[in-house]
């Protein structure tokens, strides 16, 4: 008896703490678009990548959820800062949207396009064993061009961005 | 579809500025991958993890790239915001 109410407590915390994540999801989403400075604006891209990622994590698919974290908040939101400190922007907060386009902002779907099929927890947790070896898997037998592809667009993207920086 | 509509309008509404641009479309292939990753895990399939690998690299790319940009524009014209 006393497992099984421990259990539902279990599931309901895990329930409410996805809510709460997509919630401020949704909610930074909206931040991060014009209404701040643009410092302001990646503290809240950061917060949008991070509780997007766990809610990957929290609902199954967990290499997604680490890697999000690992190639936005570890790469692209470090990028960003840095371009952001290298140049000479004004960093006070400015009103970008007018104010009555607020709630045509809070009713068109943004925080609910970031916060679909919230409780497919129970469907998705038999798969996740072997994702890590399927992904591996795949990626040396069926996606090896498709990956090496990407190899090319990676250093073809850094190529190129030294080559506009420099001209 | 939606998220492309309202990303949109969102950068429409907004003064523009080419860093705002570059953050929504971060967030259009946010929410895109998202889609995808939720759809794979309905339909118990493997391949829309691999979309989202490589929709993963193309970010990367892309904000290398776009960043590149914002600094040439800067050193070209001086100021980054009110571009149109």
């Amino acid at each position: 008896m006393n497992d099984i109410i421990m259990k539902y407590m279990c599931l309901y915390i895990y329930l409410l703490f996805m809510k709460i994540m997509n919630i401020m999801s949704g909610i930074s989403s909206i931040l991060a678009m014009g209404l701040l400075s643009p410092v302001q604006s990646m503290l809240s891209l950061m917060i949008l990548f991070l509780s997007t990622s766990f809610c990957l994590y929290l609902q199954g698919f967990e290499l997604i959820g680490l890697l999000y974290m690992l190639m936005y908040v570890g790469a692209i939101a470090i990028l960003f800062t840095f371009i952001l400190s290298l140049l000479n922007i004004e960093y006070l907060p400015k009103n970008n949207i007018q104010s009555t386009s607020y709630l045509l902002f809070i009713f068109l779907i943004m925080p609910l396009d970031l916060s679909y099929e919230a409780d497919s927890l129970i469907m998705n947790l038999f798969n996740i064993n072997n994702e890590l070896i399927t992904i591996g898997d795949l990626l040396y037998s069926e996606y090896a061009i498709i990956f090496m592809l990407s190899s090319i667009i990676l250093v073809m993207s850094v190529v190129g961005a030294m080559s506009v920086i420099k001209c | 579809m939606f998220s492309i509509l309202t990303i949109l309008l969102m950068f429409y509404f907004c003064k523009n500025n080419i860093i705002t641009l570059l953050i929504s479309i971060e967030m259009l292939l946010l929410t895109v991958t998202l889609k995808f990753i939720y759809l794979g895990g309905y339909l118990n399939d493997i391949s829309p993890t691999m979309f989202a690998l490589l929709i993963i690299i193309l970010a990367g790319a892309e904000s290398a790239i776009g960043l590149s940009l914002l600094v040439s524009y800067y050193k070209l014209r001086g100021r980054i915001t009110h571009i149109l």
